[in-house]
């Protein structure tokens, strides 16, 4: 693996040569608010340490998915829109996020085909995070804001020039072909210890972790008063980077029958509603307790990871002010005693 | 300054209303120690009432939290807040001798860049309409009706933008281009008092109304809808728009209702406990402008 730098002025032309033949996208200003979109003009594109409020999940995993067609004879076809698309600007806690959609979708017994394809298309160039946005607790929950190899290709901010690491083959064959004089990348060398200087200078809290059996969880905390607050929307579970849940619907378009895909949300009554009438997450206090057990007891249980990165988006757009961190405390606090 | 004196009469009633028992628990704002907005309280404690404030960033409207709930309550009513009870009573959703309102004069809330809350700038309402006390304002704070209606007039004339002048074709964009934002999370469904169905139209199943996708036409079919359950019954407390994540601008629709119902029938949502809504009435005489302009008794 080369060490290779680039000017940070060049990004753009040297994103504009590598996107060719592949769609980009990228974080951008839309209505004031910075979303990743699909960049057709380069001026769009906003680099900056700004995280934008979706996460960057809806490229490999969209809300909508068209998934497959079937025709009066019986016949069945499989759809697939996915596009070779380049993610940029990426931070790491939306990558170590990846890290619990592939451990669900593309790792386990069963494997989702539509994400595993579009996963297979798909370049995640990341970049480090310098400005923690009221309400991100990365830190506390181990992730280093400054790097993160869960992704194809990193910039790493060396001041004037990104320090350019390609991680994967994927990554490399982004560059396979590219005159790399044109951009003036030098090859700089840097000193041995980068890896490093990578950790987290920051005094290192205490992880936000749940320790616990699930039943210790699920019945000595006080969920009610937890949940209280809690309106029953579904910002949250759309715009956490690891939230995955789906439903499925069937449409009739005219002689055919298309089976959709959608975002679901555990925050939503009908979510567990049973053909019988009984829904067993019948108030807000069992959905709520659901989200976090789910994110904290359920996900560490089957696959090893906590499925919360410590973005702060759930936090930062809860019209009613729910807090997933200062929850999470409480919880090990009541544990602790 | 204002906001403390008024913080320090609040906190002293609600001390006095947990330790003798009067309420169970009092439902007031706290700070959320990010910085931000404030956040809904629920205080069961006398030693905890310290936590509940008022200040310029009290914007989430509380009265929601209020039906359902089996205990005596007390709630931090700003004028929205207390015009949201006043509908929630006069559709028997609550039962007052249960509900102690706290009133707070409110000059108007921000958000926490600074700027005004949706709804605040226009709002003619500094006084709730129900309280069993009032908490006033310095006068200092309050601002002239003049100037608000004044300020109403040009905030609606941007919001609006004369809509109702605009062709066809042209409303129908703008009101797409706020559609194209929405990511149906029914946030606004949510945080607004007047939607409180047990099952809202749009997670029935039989028939269906909103086909579970993202097509366009669904999220316009969901925001219509809900501004049509809405007519007559909005008391402008902004949430809908304050709580959107995608930055969608979905009031004017609603605000030209709320307006063409007061133009029409003289009626104000939740100002007066012993008026009978707009909806809920019907004379001969009554005038039939609507969303799609036919007006029979028009002459």
């Amino acid at each position: 693996m080369s060490l290779e730098a680039i000017s940070k002025k060049r990004i753009k032309e040297l994103l504009e040569s590598l996107g060719e033949g592949y769609k980009l996208v990228a974080p951008a200003w839309e209505d004031g608010k910075l979303v990743f979109k699909e960049i057709k003009n380069m001026d769009e594109m906003v680099i900056s340490h700004e995280l934008p409020y979706k996460s960057p999940k809806e490229f490999l995993f969209p809300q909508l998915e068209r998934m497959m067609c079937f025709d009066t004879t019986g016949g069945v076809t499989v759809e697939d829109q996915s596009e070779k698309t380049i993610v940029f600007g990426v931070k790491p806690c939306d990558l170590e996020a990846l890290k619990v959609l592939k451990a669900v979708l593309a790792q386990g017994k069963f494997h989702d085909a539509w994400f595993v394809t579009r996963m297979e298309k798909t370049i995640f160039i990341g970049m480090g995070c310098s400005s923690e946005k009221p309400g991100c607790f990365c830190a506390q929950r181990g992730i280093n804001r400054k790097y993160s190899s869960t992704c194809d290709v990193f910039l790493r901010d060396m001041g004037d020039h990104y320090k350019v690491e390609i991680i994967t083959d994927k990554g490399r064959s982004l560059f396979n072909g590219l005159d790399l004089k044109k951009f003036k990348f030098e090859e700089v060398s840097y000193p041995e210890n980068m890896a490093q200087s990578s950790r987290p200078t920051d005094e290192t809290p205490r992880l936000l972790e749940i320790d616990a059996e699930e039943n210790v969880v699920f019945n000595q905390v006080d969920w009610d008063r937890i949940a209280e607050r809690c309106l029953g929307c579904g910002i949250c579970t759309y715009l956490c980077p690891t939230c995955h849940c789906f439903a499925f619907k069937d449409v009739k378009e005219k002689d055919l029958s298309v089976r959709y895909r959608v975002w679901d949300s555990c925050m939503y009554p009908k979510f567990t509603l049973h053909a019988s009438g009984h829904n067993p997450r019948s108030t807000k206090k069992e959905r709520f307790r659901q989200r976090v057990m789910h994110k904290y007891v359920y996900i560490k249980q089957n696959q090893g990871y906590t499925a919360c990165t410590g973005c702060g988006r759930c936090i930062r757009s809860c019209p009613a002010g729910m807090n997933i961190k200062t929850v999470v405390s409480e919880i090990m606090e009541v544990l602790d005693e | 300054m204002s906001f403390k004196k008024q913080e320090n009469q609040m906190i002293e009633v609600c001390t006095r209303l947990l330790t003798e028992g009067e309420v169970d628990v009092v439902i007031g704002f706290s700070s959320d120690q990010l910085g931000g907005c404030a956040i809904p309280s629920f205080i069961r404690k006398p030693l905890d009432v310290k936590d509940l404030k008022w200040d310029d960033t009290c914007t989430p409207n509380l009265a929601k939290y209020v039906i359902e709930r089996k205990e005596k309550v007390a709630i931090i009513a700003k004028p929205c807040d207390a015009r949201a009870l006043v509908m929630y009573q006069i559709e028997n959703q609550i039962d007052r001798n249960h509900v102690y309102i706290i009133g707070m004069e409110c000059p108007g809330m921000k958000l926490s860049d600074g700027t005004p809350a949706p709804g605040c700038q226009e709002c003619t309402v500094r006084t709730p309409p129900i309280f069993d006390i009032l908490i006033e304002a310095d006068k200092i704070q309050t601002f002239e009706v003049s100037e608000l209606s004044s300020n109403r007039e040009n905030s609606k004339t941007s919001f609006v933008e004369s809509s109702m002048e605009w062709e066809l074709e042209d409303r129908l964009k703008r009101f797409q281009d706020e559609m194209q934002k929405c990511i149906l999370c029914f946030s606004c469904r949510q945080a607004c008092y007047g939607c409180y169905c047990k099952t809202c139209f749009i997670e029935r199943d039989v028939p269906n109304w909103l086909p579970q996708d993202l097509d366009i036409s669904t999220k316009m079919m969901f925001h219509l809808g809900r501004a049509m359950h809405l007519a007559g019954r909005c008391v402008e407390c902004g949430a809908c728009e304050r709580v959107c994540p995608s930055g969608v601008k979905i009031r004017y629709l609603i605000q030209e209702l709320t307006d063409l119902c007061h133009e029409q029938y003289g009626y104000r949502a939740g100002m007066d406990m012993n008026e009978t809504p707009a909806m809920a009435t019907f004379s001969l005489g009554d005038r039939e402008i609507g969303f799609l302009g036919g007006d029979q008794n028009e002459s």
